[in-house]
């Protein structure tokens, strides 16, 4: 399986334009998503300048998004709201009507 | 502390010692789970195994975490993978994931993010959404804290 391309840049990006709250965890960090007063999901970022973050990947990983997505959300063609459709899409975020 | 109680061959199942003697590709993964409960003390079981396609996936068990204020129910089960040159450990029941250089370090990452998302999810139990509530109750199912002790 060929490595990931994402990298801490891309899960700093991310957590930065959902609004996650980020703090310290060890030598690592943690960013925590929260959406309408709800805790939503919760992630780790790696430390080190250019490490792979490949394991935030995929359909059943923290950010429930696939690489492609995921990239997207990182590097600005995939929105905050589309972000929070699809996780609405896949019942990470509760709807209310 | 425990030691690694045996790996299986895509054949047949072996003493991981003499497994790891062999020229195979699994030498180094092999080699990394030993380092790793040299290390951590906290495998007790190694069932390596061959998926299609990718040796690189091995499942084990922890039965310590590690933190004197929690107590393990039962085994978490454990499954390291790679991706690239980084080790990659889960919890896949609870969906925690961490990734480290070494498998060892991944590992200890790991379980210190199973503690501290506990800690967060019942800090914050009353606006957990639909995934955290789930991740939160298979942690409740593996480990609890342990009662202060009365002086």
């Amino acid at each position: 399986m060929p490595k990931s391309q994402l990298e801490k840049a891309d899960a700093l990006n991310i957590a930065s334009k959902i609004g996650a709250v980020v703090k310290e965890d060890g030598k690592h960090q943690k960013a925590t998503f929260y959406h309408n007063g709800k805790l939503i999901l919760r992630f780790g970022i790696r430390h080190g300048r250019k490490t792979g973050h490949g394991f935030l990947a995929g359909e059943n990983g923290p950010l429930r998004l696939n690489e492609t997505r995921a990239k997207a959300l990182a590097r600005c063609t995939l929105s905050k709201d589309e972000y929070i459709q699809l996780l609405t899409t896949k019942g990470v975020i509760e709807q209310y009507n | 502390m425990y030691q690694v109680i045996y790996t299986t061959a895509p054949q047949s199942q072996v003493n991981w010692a003499d497994f790891a003697l062999e020229n195979h590709p699994m030498n180094a993964v092999i080699r990394t789970l030993s380092e790793v409960n040299v290390t951590l003390g906290h495998i007790i079981s190694t069932k390596s195994h061959w998926i299609s396609g990718s040796t690189n996936k091995w499942d084990l068990e922890i039965d310590i975490l590690g933190n004197n204020a929690y107590t393990l129910k039962k085994p978490i089960p454990i499954i390291i993978s790679m991706d690239g040159d980084d080790y990659i450990a889960q919890f896949t029941e609870a969906e925690i994931v961490t990734s480290c250089e070494t498998a060892a370090e991944a590992l200890r990452w790991l379980k210190a993010t199973i503690i501290d998302t506990f800690e967060q999810f019942k800090s914050e139990e009353k606006i957990l959404g639909p995934l955290p509530r789930k991740q939160l109750k298979v942690l409740e199912a593996y480990l609890a804290k342990k009662s202060a002790r009365k002086s």
